[in-house]
């Protein structure tokens, strides 16, 4: 009788951390260096003290797991001044080759505090307009929390909420050539961070401190 | 009963028939009369003119919005207005596109281009081959006014291409292809078996008409 009740205790332990396991984090930057990610276009990350850094540009460092859904995607960066420009790439339907597909046919979550409500830290570049101006004085730590729930797309920017944007809700017309091209993107994409030089060419430095993974618990 | 029986079954019979010439029949892609089917991203345009399309301005691309295409072969019938002018047929395109580049990286152009040296490109950049990518087996193209026929087939993996009867290009995915030289030539990478295709408009120096463009699924 031990013996079973033993037993039954074991599988219960079992199915009750299975779950838990499932809907933990994951750490995609291992703090040491590129492993698992992949420069394209111009520029490039060094990781220096632990930290990725912006060089050059305009490029973008993608995450070479494979495609990413129904999951939450943490990102912890800074900036050294309010005018350094970066973004998390999400939503890119093809691995990427070179810088502009994921533009176009993906979303950047923009890094880029001088810009206005819809070229803001927070929201889909270009696409969305800031529901709050969330991000920490330029030095300081933000946190980035970037919800794909199916078509839906949350970014939480240091506990607020700044874009809640479903596929196929309107958007402001395309004003210059570097935005994106308009329409849907997929469920499925893959992910990664830009490296985005100053307009005079120097660099921007952001850091990125955490890049992190959790599909959601449904 | 019997009868009846054996009436359905030829019915049967024939129906699984028609389906089958069907599918290895030329289908029209280009109705001779507007651009119904055709969707144009990126600079320039393309419009019809006496039953045929015509390119204007570029670089841009004119894609078939009827979706990914494979296992088929694809003709095209054009002709250049000079000489020479440039176009291409994109092939093996990973999306729908939205502007004209993404065509380039992720696609294929079977290029139309018979004096590539005068644009300081190589034998790799000449017509029906894969841009950049192949070298042609013979040099095939007609000069303008002069009418070609290109038939690209997409089997699975593997990409023919057929300039008036002679065999230009047979490529695998995965067989080796020479470094990238210039900014405006192709990623490299394998291309997917199914994709979305279209016709190129290059320039305002560079005008191509087509006649046809038909598609038909291969027997397999």
């Amino acid at each position: 009788m031990r013996r079973l009740i033993m037993l039954l205790a074991i599988v219960l332990v079992t199915a009750t951390a299975t779950p838990t396991m499932a809907a933990e984090w994951k750490q995609l930057f291992n703090g040491k260096d590129l492993t698992g990610w992949k420069q394209v276009g111009p520029g490039h990350f060094e990781v220096e003290n632990g930290l990725l850094k912006t060089v050059g540009g305009m490029g973008l460092l993608y995450y070479t797991g494979g495609k990413i859904s129904n999951s939450v995607i943490r990102v912890v960066f800074k900036v050294t001044q309010a005018s350094d420009n970066s973004g998390v790439f999400i939503r890119i339907p093809v691995e990427p080759r070179e810088e502009w597909m994921p533009v176009h046919y993906g979303y950047e979550a923009q890094i880029y505090e001088a810009g206005d409500e819809r070229h803001c830290t927070g929201v889909l570049y270009s696409l969305t307009t800031a529901a709050a101006r969330a991000a920490k004085p330029p030095g300081e730590w933000n946190t980035m929390e970037i919800t794909l729930d199916g078509p839906h797309t949350v970014v939480v920017l240091n506990g607020t909420k700044v874009t809640d944007y479903t596929e196929g809700q309107p958007v402001p017309e395309r004003t210059k050539d570097f935005e994106p091209q308009r329409g849907t993107r997929p469920n499925a994409g893959y992910i990664g961070l830009q490296n985005h030089p100053h307009e005079d060419k120097t660099d921007s430095g952001v850091f990125f401190k955490e890049v992190a993974i959790k599909k959601l618990g449904h | 009963m019997l009868k009846r029986w054996m009436l359905i079954f030829a019915i049967l019979t024939f129906g699984a028939l028609a389906v089958g010439a069907e599918d290895g029949e030329w289908k029209q892609l280009f109705n001779g009369k507007d651009l119904t089917g055709w969707k144009h991203v990126g600079p320039g345009k393309m419009y019809v003119e006496d039953g045929l399309i015509k390119t204007d301005g570029g670089m841009g691309l004119l894609y078939w919005t009827g979706g990914k295409v494979s296992d088929c072969a694809i003709r095209v019938v054009f002709r250049m207005r000079d000489k020479n002018d440039n176009s291409g047929v994109f092939i093996r395109i990973p999306l729908e596109p939205r502007e004209e580049w993404m065509p380039v990286h992720y696609g294929y152009e079977v290029q139309i281009d018979n004096e590539p040296e005068k644009s300081k490109e190589d034998d790799y950049h000449y017509t029906a081959g894969l841009y950049s990518l192949t070298k042609p087996l013979v040099k095939a193209g007609k000069p303008g006014p002069e009418w070609n026929t290109m038939e690209i087939t997409l089997d699975g993996p593997r990409t023919i291409v057929v300039l008036n009867g002679q065999k230009v290009t047979d490529y695998t995915e995965g067989q080796p292809v020479p470094e990238r030289k210039f900014d405006f030539e192709p990623q490299q990478g394998r291309r997917p078996d199914k994709g979305w295709f279209g016709l190129q408009n290059h320039s305002k120096d560079d005008v191509v008409f087509y006649k046809e463009v038909a598609m038909k699924s291969l027997k397999k």
